[in-house]
């Protein structure tokens, strides 16, 4: 009987403890949700108001109205989903052929792609915004996406992968007469299809979150995208607290609701990406 | 036939191998060559002609005051960050680790803050600590207490910086020292129960040891993460009642405004290799330090 009460208060502590942490680390978000319902006023009152006493969608109207907030999110879905899509292709393909495949050169390219894996984009921005530049692809989709569509972590990622398929397999599909390309489209791919959808999540997120390069490579609203948007929306209106909630709840909600219904698979999939 | 089927084979391979290096050798070793390249020269973006200097740009960064007090925040940022942020996750991971009711429920909260974009979590979080309109100082001011400067403070900036970014990171290490934790085997902790170890001391002989290669992968990913922070910065010294901007200046903020700002792409790219060469010399000692602590 002591053990069992000892045992229930331990439980108790243990989710009081949880669910202040959970609070706060929800109520960032908590907050800007809720002042993005309250009028200018409401927003800086003392005491505060924890929650809207009078909600409102005034401010969610104001930037539908006066502003390109659905033309920023018609770029950031372009660029975020096309740059996957590529990315996660290149690498899938690549890292197969790094796998399963013998040639001539392979280690050396593959240490190639592997020695790039630590160096980040921040290094070589400055060259990467001339060579843009020159091409002409300033402020397109084209320009914004052309440094997401390969990476070697996603290339490494699915050569370490690729060793659980059995060679035998290949070789049994090959010898009934299956061509390459069939044999990746309808063999490869499904038997690698939770590294690949681990991957998809991965590239999904580094997409939606790459902020730098579309603010150094456009400057024409109608290029811009949710985050550069927002940003610049926010320096525009400093004091207009109420508003700046209202936008940054719409620059969080795509993700948010693609977050929520994939929820087991987001966080599979980042723990899996983490193992290699 | 199977003559037939090697070419095809070799056919593939070279094909779909060719196109990705060749966007690769683009899109990666050539502006990463460029960069070391660039650094040697004096440009501004308008002159045709690029001024060879030689190492001048290097001895000039390291009697630039802006580059030097970057450093030093990058290098202070990333310590902290780095640290607190693994020092809360570890502990939070042990306790989702066994199951109960609620458990999926607090791990995607914890999550939440690490997929939301950037921007929009700055915001709130320039918001929180607004010196008149944010919640932080209306609380204080409640209590009667004096309210602060949050951002606006030389000695606060950072730090303040430092909370919103480690809040961030907290669910992205929580996942993955979680998978750390399931790969140990539980005939382990048995027979320490066995032995009569405690808690605490389970934890240090047989967590901590196994979980090493998890925690060296977390540390080398997170300081390159911290290193290359921007977006925050960025957001939280725009606009009024923002950071001063050289008290949170990081490296990559003074790169980008060298480079996009001020036009000084050889100087930029001077830093730039710095900041690369950091990243590299941070990743080889976590790996030397942690291999040889294994051993």
């Amino acid at each position: 009987m002591k053990m069992k009460t000892k045992q229930y208060i331990k439980n108790v502590t243990k989710y009081l403890i949880l669910t202040l942490i959970a609070i706060i680390m929800f109520f960032p978000i908590y907050w800007m949700l809720a002042c993005s319902l309250m009028t200018r006023q409401e927003v800086v009152l003392i005491p505060p108001h924890l929650y809207p006493h009078f909600p409102t969608l005034k401010n969610y109207l104001y930037l539908f109205s006066h502003n390109n907030f659905l033309r920023y999110m018609f770029n950031s879905i372009i660029v975020v989903v096309i740059s996957t899509l590529l990315s996660v292709f290149t690498s899938v393909i690549a890292g197969y052929i790094f796998g399963k495949f013998e040639f001539k050169g392979k280690n050396a390219m593959f240490v190639m792609v592997l020695a790039t894996t630590m160096v980040p984009f921040q290094t070589y921005m400055v060259p990467f915004y001339l060579m843009v530049r020159d091409m002409g692809l300033i402020n397109t989709y084209t320009g914004i996406i052309l440094p997401l569509i390969v990476t070697s972590f996603g290339i490494f990622f699915i050569r370490q992968n690729t060793s659980s398929i059995p060679d035998e397999y290949l070789d049994a599909a090959r010898i009934d007469g299956a061509g390459e390309w069939y044999l990746f489209r309808k063999l490869i791919v499904p038997m690698m299809s939770s590294s690949i959808s681990a991957l998809t999540v991965f590239q999904f997120m580094f997409g939606w979150k790459f902020f730098i390069w579309p603010l150094i490579i456009t400057d024409s609203p109608k290029k811009f995208t949710l985050e550069i948007g927002l940003q610049i929306f926010a320096s525009q209106n400093p004091l207009d607290y109420q508003l700046q909630m209202a936008g940054a709840v719409l620059g969080m909600l795509p993700i948010l609701i693609i977050f929520l219904i994939f929820r087991k698979r987001f966080i599979g999939g980042i723990a899996l990406t983490g193992i290699k | 036939m199977i003559k037939r089927t090697q070419n095809n084979q070799l056919r593939f391979a070279y094909l779909w191998m060719g196109i990705i290096l060749a966007l690769y050798i683009v899109l990666r070793i050539i502006p990463i060559i460029t960069s070391f390249g660039m650094s040697f020269f004096n440009w501004d973006l308008i002159n045709p002609k690029k001024k060879y200097v030689g190492f001048k740009n290097y001895s000039k960064l390291f009697n630039d005051d802006n580059f030097l007090i970057s450093i030093k925040n990058t290098l202070i940022f990333s310590f902290f960050v780095v640290l607190v942020s693994l020092s809360i996750s570890l502990p939070m991971a042990c306790a989702l680790q066994k199951d109960f009711k609620g458990k999926g429920l607090f791990q995607s909260i914890y999550f939440i803050p690490y997929v939301i974009a950037v921007v929009p979590a700055a915001l709130a979080w320039k918001f929180i600590y607004d010196p008149t309109g944010g919640i932080l100082n209306r609380i204080i001011q409640f209590f009667g207490g004096i309210p602060k400067g949050w951002l606006v403070n030389d000695k606060l900036a950072l730090p303040s910086i430092m909370i919103m970014t480690i809040w961030q990171r907290i669910g992205y290490n929580l996942v993955i020292f979680t998978v750390g934790l399931g790969e140990i085997p539980k005939d382990y902790y048995e027979a320490a129960k066995v032995d009569g170890a405690g808690k605490l001391k389970t934890f240090f002989k047989i967590t901590m040891p196994l979980l090493m290669p998890v925690t060296i992968y977390l540390v080398i990913m997170n300081t390159i993460e911290a290193f290359n922070i921007f977006t925050p910065v960025y957001v939280m010294t725009t606009g009024t009642q923002s950071a001063p901007a050289s008290a949170v200046k990081v490296l990559v903020m003074d790169i980008y405004q060298n480079a996009f700002r001020f036009f000084k792409m050889g100087y930029a790219s001077a830093e730039s290799v710095c900041l690369f060469l950091i990243v590299l010399i941070v990743s080889l000692l976590q790996m030397l330090y942690f291999k040889k602590r294994d051993k």
